[in-house]
This record gives structure tokens, sequence and C-alpha cells, in this order.
């Protein structure tokens, strides 16, 4: 069995190399393709911006560490900050934010790329996100239908490792084959959200005239939990062996989730997914080579064939300081070429190899989930700062004829506080000490009571796909590598604020029903600040039906679910790629990732990005022959 | 190694301004760290002034930190100023034990833990005022001295366990004792009248004079302990463990005993009118003179129990084992 | 010590009442080892040694789990869990005598270090033998009698893995005796299953008959010191299984090197005690990273009525709970595994505030958690 890392490679070495695919990016979509294509005989090459230093436990161990002693503790914490492969983290200066609003949020170009970081979401779509258009008008329709996606749904759900209840997904509406279940039992509600239900239960919700009795269910996750004894992997035989810490020798760990309540930045103990647990399992058929801290910077066209030659890249020494040369320039080539870099870093790496670009889309409909936050104190200690981070949300609108009208949505009850929306916890103790003046006991108890009765609700909205919304290229402002950072135009459409005023309405009236003491409240001067009002002082007509009659304003954050870059679609017209992730214009090229979702629905996109990757590996199989 | 004239004086000071205990703060492992921390932050002079002010004043809003301030900042977050002074500080910041949470990324409580009740609750219901008396012991405060059974009392109110203590009058009516764990010790005369003791263990304990009236027992072990005189009477004692114990003329009337593990118990003029003993064990009980009138003793095993002198009219024995291993025939006459 | 050639009829092991007993005596070995492995790995500064910790920890879980299996069997043959992990004996006093061959060695409380890395091997011991030997060594050649502790004349098994050899061997012909239904007549609703313990998934078994019985036994046995046949660095002798037995995990620490369970381009492992894999990153192994505990610390080591004395006490009273919540949630009630788990997690938190925290008058020594009260 090779271990991971004899697979590293030098830059000389894989340029010397014919590969039949080069996998440009070792995040879950590359780690999948590269995994599935290399057990069936192919020989591939995974480049990675960034580092493979966190292939062992010393390593990863090493990120944790990082971690413990950040003292802004945010998304990329735990990873170097590192100039030749810089990641967007919140609102830093890695976007250049054309606006109209900034599209904010973070991502993480590491090896295993955003699934270092990632919460563990791992909803499925529905039937009738595929088919926006044609049931309600607004966005597009997907070129294949959910029936097609649903196998592939079960491979991904196998590939994570997925904790929760088909039965209760299934009253959500969402669809799986009969008598299907997830590999691993659900992971218990919190002690928060059981205090809660009462409340949510209690109450009806209407959304553009649609009413539905509201319900707490859990969330399917990927991380590990208790294995589901009826489980069986597309039919085959009952069991599943949990995967638990990426290291060369066998280690007896991360194999259930433990609490540490750090899902997102970094699980310390490797229950959740991410994937270098795929890619381990891809490097060890020996097929695979690594070639780390290697920007891809171009795409080489044949301009007769149409076919992607070769992939320009550049080669940094460490991640932790820019590199003196400006990287070293390497070129790698391969039968077939899969971009799995992420739907930002994907269109940057389209539009810099200025392609013929035929659809004109390549960069256009931009896509996120926008999160709508509330937050209050509960009237008893509920025990926050516990547990995965999310285990219970509110699923009822994700669905409906209402869709003709506003955004669809979800809500989360997070069981992590009021960090997400109000900063560091530290500045609770400054709330108390500074200000207050607390001191010895007192403190003591006043902080145990208010941080454990904090709850926060994350309202997770839809935003459709919209060509203005688009990535460019900002020429003036180059990475330490030279590569100019992507530029973005966004703006949240008013489909979509609908649905986020009315999130906030119904977190006042969950409060109340809950005896809360709702703390809302939106700054004006916060980055993703959006006014109600007109230059009048008057709530805008779209929005006085939803909203109260006090409501200023509202702030939104980035659900970091970037999309919708290189749309998939129909026909070459209207698309950048077909249902399988081939480029129309070059046969060659894959795009992997959400940048080939037309719509985004409700679901965090990472599931749907394995299931699509597993698609398109097939693809590249039955029509690319191997060597 | 390095000399740290200043550390105790540190280490006490921080102790009042934090509410934890000195031996709490070096258990940290960071004592000396956040000393020599604060000695650069505040220089020689500055600190010398920080030990010699008491604790600090009431602060108003958008004040600017008095030096004390930075001092508790440092311990709840690792924070000084604003930059974490060491990945350590981040782990071991008395926040996380102030709420009673793990340093998210560390120290996880367990898979499925998140759904139990927070232990907070508990420890804010039992009130942390007490945690003053400890302090004022500790650090010499004024204050009463405290007698050792409140020291006593305290070890039982913090770890709920006490072994060898000294609880006699003890205060306890209407308490949270669930799980406790009480061995070898003396409660004679406390009132637990009205408190939560399921599948608490007061094991070879003096219970005598012990009041029990109301209380919850499901599931507790009183194996070994000594009952006589105690007044049990209603108390719910389902499948308590009592094998053993010296219940010698206690006060069951009532008392729901079923399925309770009675045996070897010294029941000997015990008041069982009325009780619930269905189902319960009570081989080699001594019930000699016991007043089992109208009890309900189905399904009871009575083997090899004596039985000399205790009445039985109206006790329900259907099922019952007998003493001499037969099965019994149904009612006792009516009293 | 000269061989007995004992019968059936001599063996310690006479009636399936002997047999529980014996098992009580194998929970209280199983549990033995582990508070020896997790004063070692608290002791370790965090952040340092991570691959010490993680093979210490990993050793230390798998005893955990071979506690539940030896509760497993017991149940499954109707012994009654009340009183034996709560018994006043059931810890020892430390340093303790593990039957271990001839020459009774002792394991203390001691802190990382090379001596400490060299007990446990020695706690792990396989048994070495030529080819032609059986490996479980047919009974007249093994020493049997009484473990330390419950008579004179202290005999001993050769190793651990005899011990358990010896369990099997009588399970085997009392079931031939009297019925395997009436040997397992346990309520099988006591049976701790991979729903409530974790950690090695799959690896727990249920028990109901003679064959998982002898399963969960064999784990044991093999997870210690090593598959019987196939590769020897093996902790089972399964198709697939290549989790190293806990004496050559420990061996890896002392050698500075991993061992390949499977060297790459071929079915074949290691040979024992000649590992090729990997180097443990030698700025890793660092044995100056660690608190210094007082060794085999007891409650009169701690001056009366200093608070880290009523610490001490508070972890001990705290483990003594522990160990109450653990037989209650083997005694018919597994969904007590979640919280017992959590007071472990919080019995940890309190091992590190005591390894960090000196005794008052013996400066350079701290304390350690107490495990008992003498």
């Amino acid at each position: 069995m090779t271990t991971a890392t004899d697979c590293l490679i030098s830059p000389t070495e894989a340029a010397s190399r014919s590969y039949d695919v080069v996998v440009v990016g070792a995040g879950i979509a590359g780690s999948i393709a590269a995994r599935k294509l290399a057990e069936a005989g192919r020989r591939v090459l995974v480049v990675e911006a960034g580092a493979a230093d966190n292939l062992t436990l010393p390593g990863f161990q090493r990120y944790v560490q990082r971690f413990y002693g950040a003292t802004d503790k945010h998304p990329n914490a735990p990873f170097p900050s590192n100039p030749n492969a810089p990641s967007p983290t919140d609102f830093n200066d890695y976007f250049i934010e054309a606006g109209p609003m900034p599209l904010g949020g973070s991502y993480s170009r590491v090896l295993g790329g955003t699934t270092l970081h990632w919460e563990g979401k791992t909803p499925r779509m529905l039937r009738e996100d595929l088919e926006l258009r044609s049931r309600y008008g607004v966005g597009l329709d997907w070129p294949i239908s959910y029936d097609e996606l649903i196998p592939y749904y079960e491979r991904a759900e196998y590939e994570i490792g997925v904790s929760g209840d088909a039965d209760e997904q299934r009253t959500l509406g969402v669809e799986f084959s009969e008598g299907y279940v997830l590999p691993m039992l659900p992971m218990p509600p919190s002690f928060l959200d059981e205090t809660l239900r009462p409340a949510v239960e209690s109450l009806e919700a209407t959304i553009a005239g649609t009413t539905r009795r509201l319900r707490l269910t859990t969330y399917p996750q990927g991380r590990n939990g208790i294995v589901n004894p009826n489980y069986r992997y597309l039919g085959g035989k009952a069991g599943y062996t949990p995967t638990g810490v990426v290291h060369d020798s066998p280690l007896d760990f991360g194999l259930r989730c433990q609490g540490n309540a750090n899902c997102v930045p970094l699980c310390p103990v490797q229950a959740k997914y991410d994937a270098r647990k795929t890619l381990a399992k891809a490097l060890s058929t020996g097929r695979v080579d690594l070639l780390d801290r290697a920007v891809a910077s171009n795409l080489v066209l044949n301009p007769e064939t149409g076919r992607i030659e070769a992939v320009e890249l550049r080669r940094y020494q460490s991640p932790h300081e820019a590199d003196p040369d400006g990287g070293t320039p390497f070129a790698v080539r391969g039968t077939v070429v899969a971009l799995a870099a992420n739907a930002i870093e994907n269109a940057r790496l389209l539009l810099s190899s200025q392609l013929p670009n035929s659809s004109g889309l390549i960069g256009c409909n931009v896509m996120d989930h926008p999160f709508l936050l509330a937050w209050a104190l509960m009237p008893e200690i509920t025990g926050a700062m516990r547990g995965p981070l999310v285990t219970s949300g509110i699923g009822e609108f994700r669905q409906g004829g209402f869709r003709a009208e506003q955004a669809a949505f979800v809500a989360d009850i997070h069981n992590d506080g009021w960090g997400w929306a109000t900063g560091a916890i530290s500045k609770e103790v400054d709330e108390l000490v500074v200000q207050q003046g607390l001191h010895g006991v007192a403190l003591r108890e006043a902080l145990g009571r208010r941080i454990s009765s904090q709850v926060l609700l994350a309202f997770m909205c839809e935003i459709p796909p919209l060509r203005e919304n688009r990535v460019a290229l900002a020429h003036d402002h180059r990475d330490a590598l030279g590569n100019p950072r992507p530029e973005i135009h966004y703006r949240i459409p008013d489909y979509s604020l609908r649905s986020m005023v009315a999130s906030r309405q119904l977190a006042r009236r969950i409060f109340a029903a809950a005896g809360a003491d709702d703390h809302t409240h939106y700054p004006e001067g916060d980055p993703a600040y959006v006014s109600l009002r007109g230059a009048d002082g008057q709530l805008l007509p779209q929005f006085v039906a939803d909203a109260s009659p006090d409501d200023e304003g509202l702030f939104y954050r980035g659900g970091n679910h970037f999309s919708g870059t290189h749309i998939m679609g129909a026909s070459p017209a209207d698309s950048v790629c077909n249902s399988h992730l081939q480029c129309w214009d070059h046969p060659n090229l894959y795009l992997l990732g959400s940048g080939s979702m037309p719509t985004i629905g409700t679901s965090n996109t990472s599931l749907t990005i394995a299931a699509l990757s597993f698609r398109a590996a097939d693809h590249i199989l039955a029509n690319h022959s191997g060597t | 190694m390095t000399h740290r004239p200043h550390l105790a004086p540190f280490l006490a000071l921080s102790a009042r301004l934090t509410g934890f205990s000195i031996v709490d703060l070096e258990g940290t492992g960071l004592a000396e760290l956040y000393h020599d921390v604060v000695l650069e932050g505040l220089g020689q002079d500055g600190l010398e002034a920080l030990l010699a002010v008491g604790p600090p004043g009431p602060g108003g809003a958008d004040q600017v930190p008095t030096a004390s301030q930075r001092l508790i900042r440092l311990w709840y977050t690792g924070l000084w100023d604003d930059s974490l002074v060491d990945p350590q500080a981040y782990r071991e910041g008395l926040l996380w034990r102030a709420i009673e949470t793990n340093p998210p990324g560390s120290r996880p409580p367990g898979y499925g833990t998140w759904a139990l009740e927070p232990s907070l609750c508990a420890t804010l219901a039992r009130g942390l005022a007490s945690l003053v008396l400890v302090l004022a012991l500790v650090l010499g405060w004024g204050g009463p001295a405290a007698a050792a059974s409140d020291a006593d009392l305290l070890r039982l109110q913090q770890a709920n366990s006490c072994s060898g203590c000294d609880l006699t009058a003890a205060a306890l009516a209407r308490s949270d004792l669930y799980g406790v764990a009480i061995s070898s010790s003396d409660l004679t005369g406390a009132d637990l009248s009205g408190s939560l003791l399921n599948d608490a263990r007061l094991v070879r304990s003096t219970l005598v004079d012990v009041k029990l009236e109301n209380a919850l027992l499901i599931g507790a072990d009183l194996s070994g302990s000594q009952l006589s005189g105690a007044d049990l009477s209603d108390s719910h004692l389902t499948n308590a463990i009592l094998r053993g114990a010296v219940l010698r003329g206690a006060a069951l009337e009532g008392a729901d005993l079923s399925s309770a593990d009675l045996r070897k118990a010294q029941l000997a003029g015990a008041h069982l009118a009325g009780a619930n003993l269905a189902g319960s064990r009570l081989q080699n009980a001594d019930l000699s003179n016991a007043d089992l009138s109208n009890a309900d003793l189905r399904h009871a095993d009575l083997r090899q129990a004596v039985l000399d002198g205790a009445r039985l009219c109206g006790a329900d024995l259907q099922e019952a084992l007998m003493p001499d291993g037969r099965r019994a025939d149904g009612l006792t006459p009516a009293c | 010590m000269t061989a007995m050639p004992p019968s059936k009829s001599e063996s310690p092991i006479q009636s399936i009442e002997d047999l529980r007993t014996y098992l009580v005596i194998a929970m209280q070995i199983e549990h033995a080892t582990i508070p020896p492995y997790l004063t070692a790995l608290y002791s370790i500064r965090p952040g340092s040694n991570s691959e010490a910790v993680e093979v210490i920890r990993s050793v230390a879980v798998e005893e955990m789990l071979h506690l539940t299996l030896v509760c497993n069997v017991y149940n499954a043959i109707g012994g009654t869990m009340a009183n034996t992990l709560t018994s006043s004996d059931f810890i020892p006093t430390y340093p303790a005598y593990l039957p271990t061959g001839e020459r009774e060695f002792e394991v203390g409380l001691r802190g990382f270090s090379p001596d400490t890395i060299a007990t446990f091997m020695q706690i792990e011991r396989m048994q070495e033998e030529a080819e032609d030997v059986p490996l479980v060594v047919a009974r007249q050649h093994s020493c049997l009698g009484m473990l330390p502790g419950a008579g004179e004349g202290r005999q001993s098994f050769y190793s651990i893995g005899l011990f358990y050899a010896e369990v099997i061997r009588r399970l085997f012909e009392l079931c031939q005796e009297l019925g395997e239904d009436t040997v397992f007549c346990g309520d099988p609703a006591k049976q701790i299953s991979q729903d409530y313990y974790y950690n090695g998934a799959g690896s727990v078994i249920v028990v109901h008959d003679l064959a998982t019985a002898i399963q969960a036994l064999r784990m044991i046995q093999e997870q210690g010191e090593g598959a019987p046949r196939g590769h020897r660095i093996y902790a089972g002798s399964a198709v697939g299984d290549h989790a190293l037995a806990h004496y050559f995990r420990f061996q890896q620490l002392q050698l500075g090197r991993y061992y390949q369970t499977l060297i790459p381009g071929s079915d074949e492992a290691d040979a024992p005690d000649a590992p090729t894999g990997a180097p443990m990153n030698g700025a890793e192994l660092d044995y100056a990273a660690v608190y210094p505990i007082k060794p085999d610390l007891r409650l009169a080591d701690l001056p009366e009525g200093s608070e880290v004395r009523a610490k001490a006490l508070d972890f001990q009273q705290r483990y003594s709970a522990f160990l109450g919540e653990l037989e209650r949630a083997f005694d018919g009630a597994p969904q007590q595994l979640i919280p017992a788990v959590g007071s472990m997690f919080r019995l940890r938190s309190l091992a590190d505030e005591l390894v960090r925290t000196p005794i008052p008058g013996q400066e350079h020594l701290h304390a350690a958690p107490l495990y008992t009260l003498t």
C-alpha cells in the first residue's frame, strides 16, 4: 500500500510525464474524481495550490495548534496565511468587491479544500430545485432530472459518510430510493433544540400566501456517528465502516464525533469528513501523483482541435511567505483536464486563459446562500457552545408555489452561541468585566448565565442565477504569483431579500414564543448592511408585506456556497458545460464543482458537488480512453 | 529556575479577581507565563501597584480597562490587550470553566453529551455563593470560621460525593442529590425530606433519625447503612437497594419499596403498614415484630426471612415466597 | 516455580460461579492497566509528543474495550454487575502486581519516560515460543493457580493471555457438561453493542453463546499480544485487520520507528522487533516535555487541608462515581454509556489540572490523579 507522502512528485517529474487526467484542485470535487479515475486504472496527476503538509497526523496537528494560538479564530485560522494562494476570509481583501453588494465569505485553498473548514451539512437538493424555471418561471432548469442524480447522491453519501435520518428528510420532500437509509444514524438533537421545539412547533408561517406549520428536523451531516445497521451501499452488503484520521499508519481515531464544537474551522479529531480522506484512498492506488504548492495560471488551448493541451502553473516554495521568484513556471499535460479549484478559482483560471467562451457565461451567474441572522437570550440556560454547530433546523419553506414570488429558505438553530453575528466570545467577557465592572464569583455566574442561554437562528436563502452577478479579473490586483485576484459583481435580488426580511419576522415570533429576549441588532456600518427604507425614510414597497413597521435594515453573511460561475445546460448557447460537466467548447475539459450548478436551492452544495463529480468521472471513463 | 518573588501575591490577587481558587489557577499550567506577561505589560512598578490595590470598583461604559480588569481578561480569555499570549492560553481560558463547556476544538465532552442537560444548570442551582466560603477559607479572608461539617457539605455540593463525611443535622431538604455517592458518613438527624435521591448511594453510613419523608429514592442504594428510627414514611424507594441496611424501628408506613432489594436488611420492629413491597427481595431479612399490616407483598421473596411476631393481617401475599420456600396461598385475614 | 500437571478437577475454575468470579478478576486485570496508561498520557505536556499520545491513548481505549468485552461475557453467563466495578478492592493500590510470569513485576502510576514505555511493553508481552510449540500451551505445561492476593503461595499465570486461555478452556468444558443454554443464561438486553460503545467501530462483540464468547476473549488476547498465526505484529487474525498489537505499538515508541503493517507491493508485514516504516519524527518524542508528577502518588503525600489534596480527593471520588456509572451501564442500561463517557472526559480535565499543580512542600513534584484512598 502506497503511503500518501510517497505520491508527492516534483514539478520537473510531473512535467515530464503524460497523464490520463490532470485534476486541478484537491478538494472534494477533485479528490473524488481522482479516486474514481485511479481505481478504474487511469494515471492521474492532482495539482494543488496548497501545501501537502496536512497529509499526516503531525501535520494536521500543526493546523490544530495554529488554530489554538490564533487570536482571531476566523474560518481560515488553522491554515497558513499564504500570499501565493490567498483565500478570502469573511470581508478581507482577497475579493475585489465591485458591488453593489459584497459577496464576502470564505474558502480555503489548502489540501482538502474548503472541506477542512466546512460545517458539514449534507442535504440533498429537491426535485423542484432542478426545475425552477419550468415550474415557477424563475432561475434556470438543470439539464438533468433529479432521478438521474439519485444514484450519485448515494455514492456521495457513502464517500462522505453521512449521519442522518432519511425518513425524516422524506417528510421535507427530499427523495431517496425505496427503503434507502443513510450510512449513520442522525446526530442527536441538542438540548437547545429540544428546548426550542415546543415554541417552533406551535407556530405557522405564511410566505407569499403559502401557510405551513413549522417543525424542527435534524440535518444530515458529513460527520461520524453511530453506524446504521440497516445501511447497504448501493444495495450491496450491509454495514458501514466510518473513516477516521488521515495518516500513513493505521490509527484508530476520529471514528465518532466527540462534541468538540469546532466544526468550523477545524475538527481536531477528524470525525468530520474532509476531502483528504478521499484523497488518501486515491493516493493509495499508487496511480495518483500529487503536485502541491502549485497554482494553475493558464490553460493552453490548441485552437484547431479545441483541446486543452497543457496546464501552466507556478510552483512556490513555502506557504508562509511570498515566493521570492514569484513562483517557478511549469506545464503539465493530460489527455483530460478537470478543473476542481472551486467556482471562483475555476472562473478565474478560465478567464485568465482567455478561452473563446462562446456562451459568454464564464464567470457569470455567481450565486451564494446569504444568511440572515437573528439572536436572542433564552429564559433558561440551554447550554450554548456544545456539540456540532447545528443539529436541527426548520425546512418547511424549501419548496412550493411561493417560489414564483420569493426565495426558498431554511433556518438553522445554532448551538454555538452568538459568535457568528456578534464576533469573538471574548467580547462577552469584556462587556461584563470592563463595561459592567464585574469580578470574582459574580463574574463567573454572570458569564455562565449570559453565554449559556444564547441562541442564534441562521436563515439560509436561495439566490437565483443572474447574469450580472459575475466574477471578472482584477488585473490591477495580483497575488504573490502574479495571478489576478477575483473582481466580484454581486447583488442580492429583491426576490431573495423579501425572504430574508420575512425570516427576520419569523425569528421574532419564534423568540417570542420561546420567551426569549431578542437581541438582534444590525448596525448600519456593517459591510453587508442593506437598508429596507428609501431616501424618504419609508419602507420600500417590495418589503412592506414581509417587514415589521420598525425595520430599518438588515445585514447578511456569506454562506460560502459559491456557485454558478460556469453553469451546465442543455445547449452551448446558454451554458458553459453539459450535464456531465464537459465543457462545450473543449471536449477534454471538465468543470467540476458548484460552478457548474445552474441553481442552488436551499441545499449546502458539497453533497451535490460530490454527486456531480462521480457522474463526471463516469463520463470521463466512458469517453476518454486511458493509456 | 526564574525567580518570581511576586508570584504568590499575583496568584492570590488573581484568585480574588477571577472567582477561582489558587489551585484552580495553578491547574491551568499558565500561572508563571501570565505573571511574566503582566510584568512585561505593566512594568515592575505597575505590577506592584496592581498587587497593592484590592478588587476593582465598578467600571462604566466605554471605559479603558483598568490593570486589574486586564488581568481578569487575561485569565478568562488568554488575551493580553488584543493578542493571544499562547495556544494553551486559549484552551485554559477560565471562560470555558465558567460556562462549563469545552473550549471549541479541544477537551471534547463526548458523543451525544450535547443532548443532556448542561451541567451549568445544576451548578447555578446549587449556587456559587458557597464558593465564596471556600475562597474565604483558603485565602484567610474575614468571615466566620467554618466548621468541619460545613466543608464536607460543600464538598458534597460541589462533587456530589462525600466519603467519611460529617453531615450530622445537615439541612438538605428538597435538595438535588441525584446519584450522590455518600459512603461511611454520619448523617444522623440530617434533613433529606423531599430530596431527589434517585440512584443515590448512601452506603455504610449512619442515617439514624434522618428525615426522608417524600424523598425520591428510586434505585437508591442504602446498603449497610444504619437507619434505625429513620422516618421514611411516604418515601419512594422503588427499586432501592437496601441490602443489609439497618432499618430497625424505621417508619416506613406507606413507603413505596416495590422491587427493593432488602436482602439481609435489619427491619426488626419496622413500621411497614401499608407499604408497597411488591416484588421486593427480602431473603434473610429480619422482620421480627415488624408491622406489615395491609402491606403489598405480592411476589415478594421472603425466603429465610425472620417473621417472628410480625403483623401480617391484611397483607397481600399472592405469589410471595415464604421463609420456608413455599409459595404463599393468598391473602391473610383482615386486621 | 515448578509446572504442575493439573487436570480438569484441579483447575481453580470448577463451576459457573467460579467462572464468573474469574471474569470479575479479568475485569480487574483489564482495568488495572488503565490508570498507569492514563497517568503517563496525562503527564505529557499539551502540544508535544503527538505520536506517543496517539499510541498510548489508543491502547488505553482498547483496554476499555477489553473491559467491555469481559463484561459482555460475564453478563452472558448470568453474572451480576452490581458491586463488581464498585467493590472497594476493584482498583489495586499502585504499584500493583500483574500476573505476568514467574517473576512478578510491578506497574506504577508514573510519568511518560523510556522506563514507562518498557514497563508497558512488559504488560503486553507476547509469549515467545518456537515454531513447533503450540501457541496456547497445553494445560499441563502452564502455571495455574490463584492470582495474587487470593491466597498464599503466590502462583500466577505466565501471561494475561494464558489466564484467558484457562477461562476459555473451562467455558468450553462447562458447556459440554451443562449445555450451552445453561451456561449462557444471561439477559441479552445487558449486552453492550457498537451502538453505545465506539472507537473501533464494529469491534464490540455481542456475546450470546460459546462462539461469540470465545471470539470476545480471543480479541482481548490478540490485541494485547499479537495474532497467533499469520502476521505476528497484528492485533487480530481476521483478514484485512491491520491494527498493531499493543506490544508492538509501544515498541514503535521505544525504537523510534513505525511498523509497516503491509510492505508496499507485497502481502507481508514487518517481522517482530524489526520495524521498517517511517521514523518517528525525532523532535516529536521529547521526554523532557513531561510534567514532573510524583510517581505512585498517595493521598498521604498531599498535605492535609491543602486544596490540591481536596482536588485529588475529588478526582478519586469522581473516578469511583464513573466506575459506578459504567457498572450501571453494563448492568442493563447501555444508554448510560453516553453520560458515562461525558464523565470520563471531565475526569480528563481534572487530571490535567492535577498534573500541573505543584505539591506544597515538594515544589519540584507535581500532583497526579488519585485512584484509591490508600
